[in-house]
Parts: C-alpha cells; sequence; structure tokens
C-alpha cells in the first residue's frame, strides 16, 4: 500500500501533480465563489480591460451569471526537451479536461515563454492579479554549465581528485532540461490554473497553436527594472489605509528574503549531497584502483576492498537519489515561492500605486480651485473606484494565493519526508547486504 | 614416542578448533558465531544480483539528468532491492532486523563447492613455493627424522578430527581441510620444512627451558608443538608465525621476572603459546581520562592507561598507570631499539604535533583542542594495541613495565628530541634505504616481491587516505550547510501566519539540526574509523620499510665479513708462496676469527630474513583482520546514519501531513 502511494511512477506522479493543482484550483475557486457571493460581484468584473482587450475569448463568462467555480481548460505538460543547436525546444502536451481525445502537441522554445508571459501581462489587468513567475531563462551554453557545476560542487581543488575533478562534473551536473521542463511546466499550469489567466486567448493560442506566435523581440531594459525597484523602495514605506494590506506587505518583505535565503541554505544542501556523493565515489574508485595486487593478502583485501567499494557505492547512490529528490521536492517549493513572493510583491506594489494616486487625487480636489473642482472629483473618484478594484482583486487574490501556498507546502514537505524515508530505507537495505557480504567474506588467505 | 603421540591428535582437535573461535572473534567481535553461519548461505544469493543490481545503478544513474528525474530515481533503487532480495520488499523490515539471512536447504548445499576452490588454489600455490624456503641447509637436524615420523603418524588421526569438525561447521574448511592433504601430498618437502622451524628452537627454547625451569613439560612440549605448527604452518598462518617468535619471550623472561613467577610461567608453556598464538586480547588495553598538567609552556597532557590481562606475567590482572605523551614516545624508542634491527615491526610511534600541543597549552578550551585530544588519546590506544597484539612485543619487559610500573623513569632522550624529529629521521632512513636496496643483489625473490608490493600498498594506501580525507571535508561542509538550513526554515517558521505550516517548519528545522549532528557524526566515523586506520598503515608500512632496511644492513655486513675473509685468505695464499711462515700462523688465526664472522654475519642475516618473513606474514594477518573489521564497522556506521535519518524523517512526517 505504502509501496503505491510512494513509488509511483512519473505518469502517476505527473498525474498526481495534476490532481494536486485542480484540488487547489477548485479549493481556491470555491473561497472566490464565497467572496464573489458576499460582494456581489463577479470574476471577471474586475478586469473589464482584459474584456476589451480581448474581446474574442469565447471562454468567458457572462457577467451577469452566477459565478461558477473556475474550472481550468486544459492540462500541460512537457514532456521532453531537446537542444536544436543553440536553442532548447520544449515539448508541450496538452489536453482538454472536458474533452480528453482532444490532444494538442506544440513545441515551443524559451523566448514564447516570455512572449506569452508578455502578453498576459499586458492584455489583461494584472492590477491585483500576482502574475506567476517565468523561471528564469535556463543557462544553455558550455560555459554556464561549466559556472554552474563549479558553483555546486566546489571551485577549491581537491588534494588527490584534480584529475577526475572534470568527470565528476559532467556526471553530477549534467544537462538540467528536465528540471527546466519542470519549471516550465508549473508555470503553464499556474497559468492555466489562473481564473484570470487561464482564460486568456493567448495561453490558449500558446498552447493548441502548432505554429509558434511570432515573437517579437521584447526589451526589457534594466533600467524599467531598476527603476522600478527604486519606485518600490520609494513608496514601498508609504502607509497603507488598510491594516490587512498593510501586515501582508510587512511580511511579504521579510518573507521573500528568507525565503530566498532558506532556498540558498537549501541548495546549499543539496549541492553538499552531491559533493559528498563525490566525495564516496572517489573513495570508492580509489579501492578499486588497488585492485592490481594478486598475491597472498592483497587477494583478501582486494576482495574486501571490491566489496566495501560496493557498498560505498550504494551509499553514494542514496545520496544522489536524496540530493535529486530534494530539488524536486521542497527545494523546487522553495525556488517557486521564493519567485512568487516576488510577483505578490509586485502585485502590492501596483496596488500601493494606486492607493497613492486615489490619495494625490483627494489631495487634488481639496486644493482644486472651484471650476476645477468637478473634474478633480471626477478624477479622485475614478481613482478610488480603480483603487478599490484592484484591493478587492488583490485581497481575493490573496486569500488563494496563500491557501495555495500553504498546500503546495505541504504537499512538498510530505513528499520530500517520504521521499527522504524511502531512499533512507533503500540505502539502509542495500547497506546491509554489502554488510552481510563483507562478514560471510571468505578471510582465509596463504601468506606468502 | 608412543606417549607422545597420544597427545597431538588430541591437540590438533582442540587446536583448530580454538583458533577458530578467535578467528571469529576477530572477525565479528560482537557476533555469536551461530549468526556467522547463518549469514553464510544469504552472500549466494545475492552475489549473481549484485551485478544485474549495479546494473541497474547504472541505468538509473543515466536516467539521473536523462529523462525521469522526479522520484523515479528512488523507484530504480527499489526496483534493484526488490530483485535483489525479495524479503526485503516491504521496505519497513530493513529497519528491524536484517531477514535475508535465514538459510535454505539449497544455499547450504552450495556453500561447501563455493569454498573449495580457493582451497585447492592455496593448496597448488603451497606446493609451488614451498622448496624455496631461503635456510638451505640446516643438515644439522638430528631431530629431522624423528618429527618425521611422528608426522607421518600424526596425520590419520587429525584427518578424521577434522573431517567430523567439517561436517559441523563449514567454516573454515580450506584451513582445515589442507592439513590431510597435504600430509599426504607432500611428505618430501617435510624435511626442508622441519629443519627451518625446528632450528630456532633448539638453541632458544630447548637449552633456556631446560636451564631454567628443571619441569619435564619443557623439553616435550616444543616437541609436541612443533610438529602440529610443521604440518600446516602454511594454512595456519596464526600459528607458524607466532611460534618461532615465542622463543625470544622465553629467552627475555627470566632476565627481568623475578624467580617466583617463572615456574608458573615455565609450566604453562603450552598455554602461554596457546595464548600467543591466538588468544591475543589477553591483554586489554585503554587509554581514557586524558587530562592537562601544569600551566603555560610546561604544560602537558597525561592519560590514563589501564590494562586487563589473563598473563600470568603481569602481577595483576589489571591495573591503571598514568602515563605522558613522552613516555608513549620512549616505550617506542626502547622498543625499537630493541627489536627492530633483528627485524621485527614495532608500531610507529605517535607522532607529536606542536600546533595542538600549545593549544593545549594556551588552555584553549575550544572544540579543535578537544578534537586534538581525542584523536591522540584514540591514536595511543591503538599504539599501545598493536604492541599489545605483537607477540614478542607483548612480553617485553619494557612494555611491561610501561603498563604496571607506577613510577616510569623519564624519558629523557625522547622529550628532548621532538617525536615529530624522530620520525622524520626514521623516514629519511626509509627513503634512502631503497636506494641501497637496489644495490643489494637480492638473492631472495620473496624479499623482491614483498618490497614492491609494500612500495604499491603504500601508494594505495595514501591515495586512499587523500579520498577519505576529502570525503570528510565534503562531509563537514553538508553539516554546515543543513545547519544554516535549519536557521533559515526557524526564520521562516518564525514569520509564518498559518500556524501548522509554522508549526511545521520549526519542526523541520529541529530536524535539520538533528541531521547537521547525523552528518557530523559520520564525519567522525569517517575519520577515526577509515582516515586514522589508513594512516596507521601508511605508519606501520614506514616501519615495514625500516626493518627491510635492517635486513640489507645485516646483509652487508656479511659481505663485507666475505670480503675481508677472502683477503685474509689471499693473504695466507701469499705468505704461503713467499715463505714467510712466521705470519702464516697469525694470517690464519684472523682468517677463523674472519670465518666465524662470517658465519656470524649470515646467521644474523637468515635470522633477520626469517623475523621479517614471520613479521610480514603477522602483518598481513592482521591487514586483513583489520580492514575487514573496520570496514565492517564502517559500513555499520552507514548503516547507523540512515537508520537515523529514517527516525526524524518519520518523527517529521505527520506534522507535515497534519498542515492542512
Amino acid at each position: 500500500m505504502r509501496s503505491v502511494v510512494l513509488y509511483r511512477s512519473v505518469i502517476a506522479q505527473e498525474g498526481e501533480d495534476q490532481d494536486v493543482t485542480s484540488r487547489l484550483t477548485s479549493s481556491k475557486m470555491d473561497n472566490a465563489t464565497d467572496e464573489t457571493n458576499t460582494n456581489g460581484t463577479a470574476d471577471v468584473s474586475d478586469s473589464p480591460e482584459a474584456d476589451q482587450d480581448t474581446p474574442e475569448s469565447s471562454g468567458l463568462p457572462e457577467p451577469t451569471l452566477p459565478p461558477k467555480p473556475f474550472e481550468p481548460v486544459f492540462t500541460v505538460k512537457v514532456t521532453d526537451a531537446a537542444k536544436d543547436g543553440e536553442v532548447v525546444k520544449y515539448s508541450l502536451k496538452t489536453a482538454k479536461i472536458k474533452s480528453e481525445s482532444e490532444e494538442y502537441k506544440v513545441v515551443r522554445q524559451y523566448e514564447d515563454f516570455e512572449w506569452l508571459e508578455h502578453c498576459l501581462i499586458t492584455q489583461n489587468d494584472i492590477g491585483g492579479i500576482i502574475v506567476p513567475p517565468l523561471p528564469p531563462k535556463p543557462s544553455t551554453t558550455a560555459q554556464s554549465a561549466e559556472a554552474r557545476s563549479k558553483k555546486q560542487l566546489g571551485n577549491k581543488k581537491r588534494h588527490g581528485s584534480d584529475d577526475e575533478e572534470g568527470n565528476d562534473i559532467k556526471l553530477v551536473v549534467g544537462d538540467e532540461f528536465e528540471k527546466d521542463c519542470r519549471s516550465l511546466e508549473k508555470y503553464l499550469q499556474l497559468v492555466v490554473t489562473h481564473p484570470i489567466l487561464g482564460q486568456d486567448e493567448s495561453i490558449t493560442k500558446f498552447l493548441t497553436v502548432r505554429e509558434a506566435p511570432t515573437r517579437a523581440k521584447l526589451k526589457k531594459s534594466i533600467f524599467s527594472n531598476l527603476s522600478k525597484s527604486l519606485g518600490e523602495a520609494r513608496k514601498g514605506g508609504h502607509k497603507d489605509v488598510n491594516e490587512f494590506f498593510q501586515k501582508e506587505r510587512d511580511t511579504v518583505n521579510e518573507v521573500s528574503l528568507q525565503m530566498k535565503e532558506a532556498k540558498e541554505n537549501y541548495m546549499k544542501i543539496v549541492y553538499g549531497e552531491q559533493r559528498v556523493a563525490v566525495g564516496l565515489s572517489h573513495l570508492s574508485t580509489a579501492l578499486h584502483l588497488g585492485g592490481q595486487l594478486q598475491e597472498g593478502a592483497d587477494v583478501v583485501v582486494n576482495k574486501l576492498f571490491t566489496q566495501f567499494s560496493e557498498g560505498l557505492e550504494d551509499a553514494k547512490q542514496g545520496l544522489e537519489v536524496m540530493a535529486v529528490n530534494d530539488e524536486n521536492t521542497l527545494g523546487f517549493s522553495l525556488d517557486l515561492y521564493s519567485r512568487y513572493l516576488e510577483a505578490e510583491k509586485e502585485m502590492l506594489y501596483r496596488r500601493t500605486c494606486k492607493m497613492m494616486e486615489f490619495e494625490a487625487a483627494t489631495k487634488a480636489v481639496e486644493k482644486a480651485k472651484p471650476q476645477k473642482r468637478q473634474m478633480a472629483e471626477a478624477a479622485r473618484d475614478k481613482a478610488e473606484k480603480e483603487f478599490e478594484d484592484i484591493s478587492k482583486a488583490a485581497e481575493k487574490e490573496l486569500k488563494n494565493f496563500h491557501h495555495q501556498r500553504v498546500l503546495t507546502f505541504q504537499d512538498s514537505l510530505v513528499r520530500h519526508a517520504d521521499a527522504k524515508i524511502k531512499a533512507a530505507r533503500d540505502t539502509y537495505a542495500l547497506l546491509t547486504k554489502c554488510v552481510t557480504a563483507l562478514k560471510t567474506l571468505d578471510t582465509n588467505f596463504k601468506p606468502l | 614416542m608412543a606417549d607422545d603421540r597420544e597427545p597431538p591428535p588430541l591437540f590438533d582437535d582442540e587446536k583448530p578448533d580454538k583458533k577458530e573461535d578467535e578467528d571469529d572473534l576477530f572477525a565479528t567481535p560482537n557476533e555469536a558465531p551461530k549468526e556467522e553461519i547463518k549469514d553464510e548461505p544469504a552472500s549466494l544469493p545475492t552475489e549473481p544480483a549484485q551485478d544485474k543490481a549495479s546494473e541497474d545503478l547504472f541505468a538509473a544513474d543515466d536516467d539521473l539528468f536523462g529523462e525521469a528525474v522526479k522520484e523515479v530515481d528512488t523507484s530504480k533503487l527499489r526496483r534493484k532491492l526488490t530483485e535483489d532480495v525479495d524479503d526485503l520488499s516491504p521496505p519497513l523490515t530493513p529497519l528491524e532486523e536484517p531477514k535475508p539471512l535465514i538459510p535454505t536447504p539449497a544455499d547450504s548445499s552450495k556453500a561447501p563447492p563455493k569454498k573449495e576452490p580457493p582451497k585447492e588454489k592455496v593448496k597448488k600455490y603451497s606446493q609451488a613455493k614451498e622448496p624455496k624456503p631461503l635456510i638451505p641447509t640446516q643438515a644439522d637436524s638430528s631431530k629431522a627424522p624423528k618429527k618425521d615420523a611422528s608426522e607421518n603418524k600424526n596425520p590419520p588421526p587429525k584427518e578424521e578430527a577434522k573431517k567430523k569438525e567439517d561436517s559441523q561447521t563449514k567454516e573454515a574448511k580450506p584451513s582445515k581441510k589442507e592439513p590431510a592433504s597435504m600430509a599426504k601430498e607432500q611428505p618430501p618437502l617435510k624435511p626442508m620444512k622441519v629443519s627451518v622451524d625446528l632450528h630456532p628452537p633448539k638453541p632458544g627454547e630447548g637449552e633456556e627451558v631446560d636451564l631454567d625451569s628443571p619441569e619435564t613439560e619443557g623439553p616435550s612440549s616444543p616437541a609436541k608443538m612443533e610438529p602440529d605448527s610443521d604440518s600446516s604452518p602454511l594454512e595456519a598462518p596464526p600459528m607458524a608465525e607466532v611460534l618461532p617468535p615465542a622463543k625470544p619471550v622465553i629467552e627475555e623472561k627470566p632476565k627481568p621476572t623475578p624467580a617466583p613467577r617463572k615456574p608458573s610461567m615455565e609450566k604453562s608453556k603450552e598455554e602461554i603459546e596457546e595464548e600467543e598464538s591466538g588468544d591475543q586480547f589477553a591483554l586489554d588495553i585503554k587509554v581514557h581520562d586524558p587530562g592537562k598538567i601544569g600551566d603555560g609552556m610546561g604544560a602537558y597532557m597525561s592519560y590514563k592507561v589501564t590494562t586487563q590481562t589473563s598473563i600470568p606475567a603481569f602481577r595483576r590482572p589489571s591495573m591503571t598507570v598514568t602515563r605522558r605523551f613522552s613516555d608513549f614516545l620512549g616505550l617506542h624508542e626502547k622498543l625499537s631499539q630493541k627489536h627492530t634491527h633483528i627485524g621485527r615491526i614495532v608500531p610507529p610511534a605517535p607522532e607529536k604535533s606542536v600546533v595542538g600541543m600549545t593549544k593545549i597549552k594556551m588552555s584553549k578550551e575550544d572544540t579543535s583542542s578537544t578534537e586534538f585530544v581525542e584523536k591522540r588519546r584514540a591514536l595511543l590506544e591503538r599504539f599501545l594495541q598493536r604492541i599489545s597484539l605483537h607477540p614478542v612485543l607483548q612480553m617485553d619487559p619494557d612494555f611491561r613495565d610501561f603498563l604496571e610500573q607506577d613510577e616510569l623513569p623519564r624519558a629523557t632522550s625522547t622529550s628532548a628530541v621532538s617525536g615529530a624529529g624522530v620520525l622524520r629521521l626514521i623516514k629519511g632512513v626509509g627513503d634512502t634505504f631503497s636506494k641501497v636496496t637496489i644495490k643489494m643483489d637480492e638473492s631472495d625473490q620473496w624479499f623482491e616481491e614483498k618490497q614492491n608490493q609494500v612500495e604499491a600498498l603504500d601508494q594505495q594506501l595514501k591515495k586512499l587516505h587523500a579520498s577519505v580525507e576529502a570525503l570528510v571535508t565534503y562531509r563537514k561542509e553538508l553539516g554546515i550547510s543543513t545547519s544554516a538550513f535549519a536557521k533559515s526554515t526557524a526564520m521562516l517558521s518564525n514569520s509564518e501566519e498559518h500556524t501548522a505550516l509554522s508549526r511545521a517548519l520549526s519542526q523541520l528545522a529541529e530536524v535539520e539540526e538533528k541531521i547537521e549532528l547525523v552528518h557530523l557524526e559520520q564525519a567522525d566515523n569517517d575519520f577515526f574509523l577509515l582516515s586514522e586506520l589508513l594512516k596507521d598503515y601508511i605508519g606501520i608500512i614506514q616501519a615495514i620499510r625500516v626493518v627491510f632496511h635492517e635486513r640489507v644492513k645485516s646483509f652487508h655486513n656479511w659481505q663485507n665479513a666475505q670480503q675481508n675473509l677472502a683477503k685474509k685468505r689471499e693473504q695466507e695464499a701469499k705468505f704461503k708462496q713467499t715463505g714467510k711462515t712466521d705470519k702464516i700462523a697469525q694470517a690464519q688465526e684472523e682468517i677463523r676469527e674472519w670465518e666465524g664472522k662470517v658465519e656470524k654475519g649470515r646467521e644474523d642475516f637468515e635470522e633477520i630474513s626469517k623475523t621479517i618473513r614471520t613479521e610480514i606474514r603477522r602483518f598481513e594477518t592482521n591487514r586483513v583482520k583489520d580492514f575487514r573489521n573496520i570496514i565492517i564497522k564502517y559500513m555499520e556506521t552507514l548503516m547507523n546514519s540512515q537508520q537515523q535519518l529514517i527516525k526524524y524523517w518519520e518523527g517529521f512526517l505527520p506534522e507535515a501531513k497534519a498542515i492542512a
């Protein structure tokens, strides 16, 4: 029974992932429903601009209808990645949830994802939305891979292992497409299951149309980022009118830092495990190297060493498995949320900006001369409405976000612990076998 | 003779039995022999499966980054397991008890054939090598024929006994069956062998015993022992190697030990020899309670040395003395002065550490100095234990004094010379001698092979040592990272608003802290078991080199004497030719003198060669035992680490599940 849960295959695992996310979504939407019922506002009314920008989106529910829980239209899997020249191409497999027979297979590259993100941001009113963070562009060049390896395995050349160093880097790090696939898959899942973004036309196109959308070269200037962060720093301290948001803003600043630190430290553990695995492997190799002496006690000692080296290989294997699982369970969540929290911060910042606009408009009304008063009041009312809209949307989004966050962490912690237990048990069993073999090894020999 | 013939079979009956028990003792200190037998068959089914398993492992390796990274890897490991050991399939079982040990009838029937091949190989080997022994003609073997006769009569009962035992225990089969077959196949070789082994007891044992104790046991006991050891010198290494050295023990005994104890010693001669032949744990030495004495730069560490022994030469069965580091160096100095030049391998002296000691002197109570003290304590303990395991050194009066005497004369010479200096000196000798050796025309292939082997071993051990050191560093780093993550998690837990998640995170922090300790503990095990073992052996190899060097020196002495003799003879011939009759007498006198020296040189050289052979054999037996024990122990620490991981994560799992 346990083994069924623990040792499911990839597919089952991914299915499970899907289950988790859809479960998350449905529960999230339950909340959303409650919200909307009490507020009497429909989902999409928060994003009137989205309506205008994507009038052709057919899946849009009528604003007048009572809101029903959001059902994601697709399930997405990034099944494979292959290097085509300099470009890594990702194979996506999409199925419609309602009619399973409908399957789409498309090939995309990272720039397409960037374009998708761009479309999602520009074509929707993302004011109160925490936009799922697109994972950073994976490094594909040899140099960057080498740099990364060095970071993981330690730059220091260790005594006695200099010559083999190069080989082991390859051995341990290898191509990380798999990890990128998982990150991108998670990104797409987050988008697809998002009540607003999930209904966007561009995601549908992205997933179903064979031809990749024409890619406009996106100019993400450093300056815009810089000015944004400057602004954040300047406006971040602005006092909030709403206690809920004030608290949220305070915590998110703190937590996002802590999350990043935790993620980094966690990755250090993973690298550390890999490094110990490398150490074990070196030792195991060294034990084999001595195997040329074929006389007297050496025969027996070599037998011992061979068995011992097998045991060390087992231990090494166990550690590597642990490292991989660590990275895929808790490490993945920590990584995701260290980015996701940034997205939350950005959303809060957008709201803070609106709030300040509203405050400025209010002040303007007070200062306005009588003849301009009406105009100022209109501006204020508009700002107020915008601010209220964004706050409302943000509040809902935040609740979902945190709910989902807790569920995600629960899931990853459980899987993390499970994987640890399993790997440790398996390693233990292998070691037991090895010790038994060692104990029964015939150590009689004829001295020369 | 008829009387004599009765005991030997009896003796034989017991002997292998004893030896075996002892072997087991060494092999698995904490295990009853019963279990051992149970274990045996288990290796059989696993053997073939292992290959498959390793293939799977490779496959898993490829997959690691190839396609399915999720948790598939564990499932792969898992698959490997299920293929190998079906009993393990519920992953819980391995934790509580290693199951796959239940022998099946099929297994036990398979067991004997598996053990047979090595035996045959060994046999062939022994035939091939047997005729070689260095010492060519000990024609004075007046005893030899007698021995021969007694030997030829010995085998049959022995064989029976052996067979009976065989049916009972499957273990150590090769060693038991061989004597029988060898006795049959090798009669022509026997005389040679006998003469080799008989030679020493004659001057040493026989005479001394007769002198010192009028007891009748004395002379007859070597006679009893000898056939036994002769008929099975090769298949029973501990016996063969222990017997000859036993002779000096008795030489030395009369000198330091006062009269009252002597008779008992002599009476229990057989006992002693038995003890020495295997019961080496008669001396149990512990070094403990390191303590700082004095202040400032005059401060030093003292250690308590507690000995428990069944060796009657000691005044009490149990004693505790206080010793300081330089006393240990002094002991080493004394022992190597006495034993190295006759070819005995004295365990290397512990190295003096200026840095570590200075820290102690500065009275810094930090972790690095406690680590240093513990390291050194363990080192000293191993040093004493190694001496105590040596059948001759064990009985050395200086060693006994070291363990027994309340006050030890201060070892001034060594406290003046730093340990490191002494070591460097020895190292220097070791390095230069290898060049000398090349010059020496090695007449003995055995030594040539051994020297190459020892050099190769040295290389191998040094490589392994470097690998282990790196491993220790990596593990410590992992420990540090784990602790850093534990701190981050604790902080996350503090700012987490969701109560259950916050609690789970703080639990996680605790778990990670515990795991940090697991890593550090494992790093200690890496160090104290593997690294120190390798370092010890690198040191012992150094001592072996020194001994080899002593042999070369002895050879040169002999050669020099021969050259001088040749010169003197030439001189004499010249005198004869030239008719200087007056000088002839003097020349002949000188020739006689040099003839004596040549003879002495030859004897010395043969003696040291023989001792070294025995010593090397002992070294190899111990090497196998040591490595086997340590490897098993180390693997068990790895298992223990895994077990702790399982425990901690299982404790955490419900917390994680309770989050939402």
